[in-house]
């Protein structure tokens, strides 16, 4: 009775030590992995913070306006060229009016 | 044993066994009772540990938060305008630095670092590896793909350091705003000094009311009106009439932070907060507020403008003389300084005074900068004083001051302390009413009436309904007395001038007329145009829409009755 018990708790004892190291191998293994993860994550904020500065220096108002001047002819709008929904909603009835 | 047990035999061994047998009884069942305690505590033990270990776990969380790890440090706090436009930021920048003792062959370095690094000055860089040293800088601050084109070159000996370092992404726009902040992270100018232990601590971003849109059409807008009327400088703010959020300020000649070590102290001064200025004629706005509200005048009363005024030395006259009576709308769209100090005269030196105070113009504004200006007014305030003032001589104060007075006027009479942070929803500020709604609604039209009939028609921007007031001040010279030619020529405006919105001030600092103006550096020449084309691009931006000018309900809200021209029919009503 006394060797079997003996036996068992050996038996138990083993295991149980076995799993632990397991275990610890384990959390080891994802604690390193999770400080990379770290480290990239920090990288990677560095990095938005650097292209961040950078879009907001090609963004800048004069420059942009050079560019759309260049390439795209546009000009600032002017209050003739904004008309409001009612005013347009009566022109269009206007419109249908006449054609009518 | 043998001998005692027969011993115990003889005397009665059933006595003695029964005796034995009792303490082995005890015995056992004090072990027993020992046992059971040890085994229920294990056994409570166990159980403890399984609804620690097994049941407890579900409620635990699967995933530990972290947060301070993963989160980068940066030695200071961005700084964003209303719309999370990066004007300022830290950025961690590589430095090259060598230790001579670890560098093979010099030449070859040099060489190497030459096709990287085209700027760099070779006998310099030899000199500093043939030193005793064990840490030379090479180059500070590095772009991120120097610095791995260095790295690919392998050289050894040589290193990289990292340095927070501030960028201002948007350069010279809004510079005198945000500032600068200089090495070690010491904010020095600007909101970079005001806010130095906020941005330090703080990883959350500053934001600024500032629109970097609006500030750049500001800039170059007056930038084009300096150059054309060839002025020493200029300054202008552009604020939202009720919130006091300013929404761009500028003054020029201005700098680039990146270069401020060799930006000269004109550059560096910001006109708008710490300069004062006697500002000229927009002064009338005060003064025809003050004159309505204290009910010394009204709409429909007029003063006789026919002849200049002697006062001890000084002579009153006007630029736009009319010679005969004018009304209370006519002395303001004629900006005639005769009738103003007449009105002054009405309301008196006390009430000026009082309301100047009320308005802020004799204190340091609360706005969010180091530099701001302490305005110079009479210590004595005598009836010429009184007199002056009302057409904006013998009082100095910042630009930003005075548009300030302006929204104040125009918002219906609320004054709301200017700022240079952005409202948060559901913030409250306070402000401070000044002025009734009645007069506020009477300087909307008579501020109309200039843009449409009087000194500033250049400002108006078709369809945003501007309101303004030409100001040409002349400056003091430095022999004291007044120089004539040289001005300082400003228009300040509202806009949509029948429920405003913001209001915009444009000054330019000595212009000379030329051709395109006739001869003339007016505010009404000079200033007045800008503020038309600022607003017109600007309004866009901001969401305001235009409106049709002639419309019926427009017309009454900005109704004003102006008697006929011979003035001798109304004389009898004055």
């Amino acid at each position: 009775m006394l060797r079997r018990s003996i036996a068992l708790w050996v038996v138990i004892v083993s295991f149980t030590g076995i799993g632990m190291f397991l275990l610890k191998h384990e959390v080891q293994t994802r604690k390193s992995e999770l400080d990379s993860l770290h480290e990239r994550i920090v990288e990677n904020q560095e990095t938005i913070r650097v292209l961040r500065a950078e879009w907001s220096h090609l963004n800048q108002p004069a420059r942009i306006e050079v560019l759309t001047r260049k390439h795209l002819g546009f000009r600032p709008t002017e209050s003739h060229q904004l008309i409001g929904i009612n005013e347009f909603i009566a022109r269009q009835k206007m419109d249908s009016g006449e054609r009518q | 044993m043998v001998a005692q047990k027969g011993n115990l035999g003889n005397k009665g061994p059933i006595k003695l066994e029964g005796i034995v047998n009792h303490s082995i009884e005890v015995g056992r069942n004090r072990l027993l009772v020992l046992a059971c305690l040890f085994s229920l505590a294990f056994l409570l033990a166990a159980v403890r540990l399984v609804d620690v270990s097994v049941l407890r776990g579900l409620d635990e969380p699967s995933l530990i938060a972290e947060s301070a790890m993963a989160t980068l440090k940066t030695g200071r706090a961005d700084i964003l305008d209303r719309n999370g436009i990066l004007l300022a930021t830290s950025l961690n920048v590589p430095s090259l630095y060598a230790d001579p003792k670890e560098v093979l062959d010099i030449d070859v370095a040099v060489v190497s670092l030459k096709t990287v690094l085209k700027n760099l000055n070779r006998s310099n860089v030899i000199k500093k590896l043939q030193a005793n040293k064990r840490f030379v800088w090479i180059k500070r601050g590095l772009t991120p793909e120097e610095q791995f084109r260095i790295n690919a070159l392998g050289l050894p000996g040589f290193h990289f350091q990292h340095e927070d370092r501030r960028f201002y992404p948007q350069g010279r726009l809004g510079a005198h705003i945000v500032g600068f902040s200089g090495t070690d992270s010491v904010g020095l100018v600007g909101v970079e000094k005001q806010f130095d232990g906020v941005l330090r601590d703080g990883s959350e971003a500053l934001e600024l009311s500032l629109d970097i849109r609006v500030q750049h059409i500001l800039r170059e807008e007056i930038d084009r009106q300096i150059t054309t009327f060839n002025g020493v400088g200029g300054a202008g703010v552009f604020i939202d009439v009720n919130s006091g959020e300013v929404l761009a300020m500028v003054s020029l000649p201005d700098f680039d932070p990146a270069s401020m070590t060799v930006a000269d102290s004109e550059a560096k001064f910001n006109r708008a907060t710490l300069g004062v200025y006697e500002m000229g004629s927009t002064f009338k706005i005060f003064n025809t507020a003050l004159a309505l509200e204290s009910g010394s005048a009204t709409m429909s009363s007029g003063y006789d403008a026919t002849k200049p005024i002697k006062i001890s030395r000084y002579t009153i006259n006007d630029y736009h003389p009319k010679r005969r009576w004018l009304s209370v709308p006519e002395i303001f769209m004629y900006s005639s300084n005769i009738g103003s100090a007449k009105m002054a005269d009405d309301y008196g030196a006390m009430a000026q005074r009082r309301f100047m105070e009320k308005l802020g113009f004799f204190r340091q504004l609360a706005i969010e900068l180091p530099e701001r200006a302490r305005p110079m007014f009479p210590k004595t305030w005598r009836r010429i004083n009184t007199m002056t003032i009302s057409y904006g001589h013998g009082i100095a104060i910042s630009p930003l001051h005075l548009v300030s007075g302006v929204a104040t006027v125009v918002n219906g009479g609320v004054r709301w302390p200017v700022t240079l942070l952005k409202k948060q929803a559901g913030v409250l500020s306070v402000g401070e009413k000044i002025i009734s709604k009645k007069t506020s609604e009477d300087m909307r039209r008579v501020l109309r009436l200039v843009v449409e009939n009087g000194t500033g028609k250049k400002a108006s921007a078709k369809g945003y309904l501007v309101g303004g007031k030409t100001g040409t001040a002349e400056k003091q010279s430095a022999s004291g007395g007044y120089a004539k030619k040289l001005r300082l020529s400003s228009f300040v405006a509202a806009f949509p001038i029948h429920d405003p919105k913001y209001a915009v001030l444009v000054m330019i600092d000595e212009p000379k007329g030329n051709k395109s103006s006739f001869g003339y550096a007016t505010g009404g020449w000079v200033a007045a145009p800008a503020v038309k084309r600022i607003i017109e691009r600007a309004a866009p931006l901001l969401g305001i829409h235009p409106k049709d000018e002639m419309s019926p309900k427009i017309r009454q809200i900005l109704e004003i009755n102006l008697p006929s021209e011979e003035g001798e029919k109304r004389l009898a009503s004055f």
